[in-house]
């Protein structure tokens, strides 16, 4: 079993709204820099998360449940915020816990499938552990006879224009809750 | 030695039907990529009868795949998925088997099946004296309708 640990994260970082899905944070958590790859083998680093606003999920392809159940929800999420508000240029970032496993090539067959507009990233294991714990997520391989799967934590983050940490969420939330909590943090704070 | 009764239900329709006391509803897989090693299967699941009745985990076939395993996701603040190894359900009770919590885990397809297809699977129950087995075909689609 090998187990990557939390370092450091936002946990002293003031609160701000108190939301019905999650957290804001009145200081946002300044991102550190990094570079992966996305599913079509291009370089993806914290610049690309300036200027946009961006809805960050963990998870691994050999997820047969609560990473497709997400993904399905966050698209259903990015329609209606790309719908009530227009000018935020709202993205899904996804991050694989399992750059094992998930190459490039096998991010863009999946996310093809589910949900083409997502980004998938994925990349050196250290570089990923490195932005984990930035984002005081953790993640744990459980080995089993026919291979492995990860516990992880369940947070979905949502990333303001400026490559910080604004809010972050529970994936077990309704999409409508989730929807009305995340126009409230982006009003807020345009 | 108490001889089993064996009730095998066979359904010729894409839709689910009742096996004695069982009554299997809504069953469905989540479409994935071709690639894929693992797939869920969700449903609903009614015991009907008066007694408490087990499901015989084990058993389970799903047609096509290797293995069928009972797994339970949980939103503790960390996304964990644990094996169920042991299942009842209480008489005039049901079991709802849905994304983000008991899912059958189905391993290592044949061929991963195409959306609008079906996978069929024998689901196995027993109590004291029964052994009950119900046959369902769940349509392979995106997501929950």
């Amino acid at each position: 079993m090998i187990l990557f640990v939390i370092q450091k994260g936002p946990n002293l970082i003031e609160k701000e709204a108190i939301l019905e899905t999650g957290k804001a944070f009145k200081k946002p958590l300044e991102i550190i820099d990094f570079e992966l790859k996305d599913q079509n083998d291009q370089l993806y680093t914290k610049n690309n998360l300036k200027n946009k606003w961006t809805i960050l999920f963990f998870g691994y392809t050999n997820c047969p449940d609560v990473c497709p159940t997400t993904i399905f929800k966050l698209g259903q999420i990015k329609q209606h915020i790309n719908r009530e508000l227009p000018n935020i240029n709202l993205q899904i970032l996804f991050i694989t816990l399992d750059p094992e496993r998930d190459y490039t090539e096998r991010l863009k067959e999946y996310l093809g499938f589910f949900d083409s507009s997502i980004t998938g990233l994925t990349g050196d294991i250290n570089k990923i552990v490195e932005l984990t714990s930035n984002l005081s997520v953790f993640f744990q391989r459980i080995n089993k006879e026919d291979g492995y799967d990860f516990s992880h934590t369940a947070s979905i983050f949502l990333i303001n224009p400026r490559a910080q940490l604004k809010a972050s969420f529970s994936p077990a939330s309704s999409i409508d809750m989730l929807n009305e909590d995340i126009k409230k943090v982006v009003k807020k704070t345009n | 030695m108490k001889k089993s009764l064996v009730m095998l239900c066979l359904l010729l329709s894409m839709t689910d039907r009742a096996s004695g006391n069982i009554i299997i509803e809504n069953s469905w897989v989540r479409a994935a990529p071709p690639e894929t090693k693992v797939m869920a299967a969700y449903m609903t699941i009614e015991n009907h009868s008066l007694k408490a009745i087990e499901m015989d985990i084990k058993k389970i076939i799903s047609k096509g795949f290797t293995k069928t395993e009972l797994h339970k996701s949980s939103h503790n603040g960390m996304i964990t998925m644990e094996k169920i190894e042991t299942l009842s359900i209480k008489p005039n009770e049901s079991l709802l088997l849905e994304p983000g919590g008991l899912h059958f885990m189905l391993i290592n397809p044949e061929t991963v099946p195409l959306k609008n297809t079906a996978v069929e699977m024998l689901i196995f129950f027993k109590n004291e004296n029964e052994t009950e087995v119900v046959r369902i075909e769940a349509e392979v689609r995106s997501q929950k309708l």
